[in-house]
């Protein structure tokens, strides 16, 4: 199951969340040697706040795999870092999310576990009424996405940072996307779990 | 020199994905890299072009004839553009990548021969857009003209729609592939579809002359 974290339950997760960090430390950090802030192997940055929703795969105590939205009405990596990835202004809207730190765990034996994921945000963001996910992307793999099923638009020319393309993209939330995909990985049920915070009671 | 327009990427990508017609997103591909000075481009699946597997993207609008000197002469072999896109992930310029083979290792001489030989066909500069889906074979669209305009805009904007070309041929490639096989099992009498099906089961073509009291070579016809 996919679980959705967020500033009211997080406490009930600190282990999931520990190696989630962790595990975006090796992905993006030991990994792909991006420049990015780390604390005692782990990688949080200053959009690991208390607005951002974290949707995690686990399984057993077991992370698989993770991403991280955040409403562009707040501060997010393609309005603050990479607003030039934009032809256009970047978003700033409640209705628009960005999802960024997508990744499956290198300690992973499931590789649907991030299949899961990319279900859970699309089931999040219709919950939620948020009408497109954006995000930014490596432009090697962007027919890799597109054939996943997201209706994938760029927003602006693909852009060489290190050594490598990376393009802004946003999909368009609907019902009909969600379908597609279920269908394209024999997926039917959903994958999102919400577990609120229940008082004890007195 | 050309704009990039981000609305005219948009336009195109909401056409391949629509698309159930591969003839159809490769001609708006045409016109819209003609723009540009590429006369000529190929979108293919960077397998051995000399035995395509049934599952590739393979789509020419080369030269008439070259497809055919091209693997005659085995050039897939000695082509320097064919070899980076196999090992390359960024976009690349075909001049820059001959300056680099030039300084690493030199041009050896099939390699001469076959650029003299495109030149002849009207081949100038290109640029290749190596990309990558999982479950299939890497996949390259390149596109080249005797004079065509590789500046910044044009180059992203090419980058983006041969992304989302390549993507469409391959989906609409598969689909048709599937109805295909389907026609194909159709078109089987009873017993032959009977034949398979047992096959599928893990049964061998002695076991299933048993079940269909029929001989091993016919089992095996």
């Amino acid at each position: 199951m996919v679980y959705v974290v967020n500033w009211e339950n997080r406490h009930l997760y600190e282990h999931e969340m520990d190696q989630m960090f962790q595990s975006r430390y090796e992905t993006f950090i030991a990994g792909r040697h991006w420049e990015l802030s780390s604390r005692d192997g782990r990688e949080l940055d200053e959009f690991d706040t208390d607005n951002t929703i974290y949707l995690i795969d686990s399984k057993d105590g077991i992370v698989n795999s993770s991403a991280r939205l955040i409403s562009t009405e707040h501060p997010t990596i393609i309005n603050k870092i990479f607003p030039h990835l934009c032809s256009e202004e970047p978003p700033c809207d409640p209705l628009i999310w960005e999802s960024s730190r997508g990744h499956l765990s290198s300690q992973s034996q499931d590789p649907f576990a991030w299949v899961r994921v990319m279900l859970a945000q699309l089931e999040f963001s219709l919950l939620l009424g948020v009408e497109q996910v954006v995000f930014v992307v490596d432009t090697f793999l962007l027919p890799k996405w597109i054939n996943a099923g997201w209706n994938l638009k760029p927003l602006g020319p693909p852009t060489e940072v290190n050594g490598e393309s990376y393009i802004a993209c946003s999909i368009k939330v609907s019902s009909a996307a969600l379908r597609l995909m279920r269908d394209r990985y024999q997926l039917k049920r959903p994958v999102l779990t919400y577990i609120a915070d229940i008082p004890d009671a007195a | 020199m050309a704009d990039f327009d981000i609305r005219v990427i948009q336009e195109f990508a909401d056409e391949s994905l629509r698309a159930t017609k591969q003839d159809d997103i490769v001609e708006k591909f045409r016109k819209e890299s003609r723009q540009f000075g590429f006369n000529y481009f190929v979108a293919l699946s960077l397998c051995d072009l000399a035995n395509p597997p049934d599952d590739v993207v393979w789509i020419d609008q080369a030269p008439k004839g070259w497809d055919q000197i091209y693997i005659k002469n085995d050039f897939q072999s000695v082509d320097p553009y064919f070899e980076a896109a196999v090992k390359q992930r960024l976009p690349f310029i075909w001049s820059d990548r001959l300056d680099q083979v030039k300084r690493s290792k030199g041009v050896a001489q099939p390699t001469h021969d076959m650029l003299d030989e495109a030149a002849t066909f009207g081949y100038g500069d290109g640029i290749s857009i190596p990309m990558l889906i999982p479950g299939t074979h890497r996949g390259c669209v390149s596109l080249t003209g005797e004079n065509p305009d590789l500046s910044e805009a044009p180059r992203h904007t090419i980058h983006l729609m041969a992304i989302y070309l390549f993507e469409a041929c391959l989906r609409i490639n598969k689909s048709a592939l599937r109805d295909w096989k389907a026609k194909e099992f159709i078109a089987l009498t009873d017993r032959e579809k009977h034949t398979l099906q047992l096959l599928g089961t893990g049964l061998n073509a002695s076991d299933i002359s048993e079940v269909l009291k029929v001989s091993e070579p016919t089992v095996r016809y």
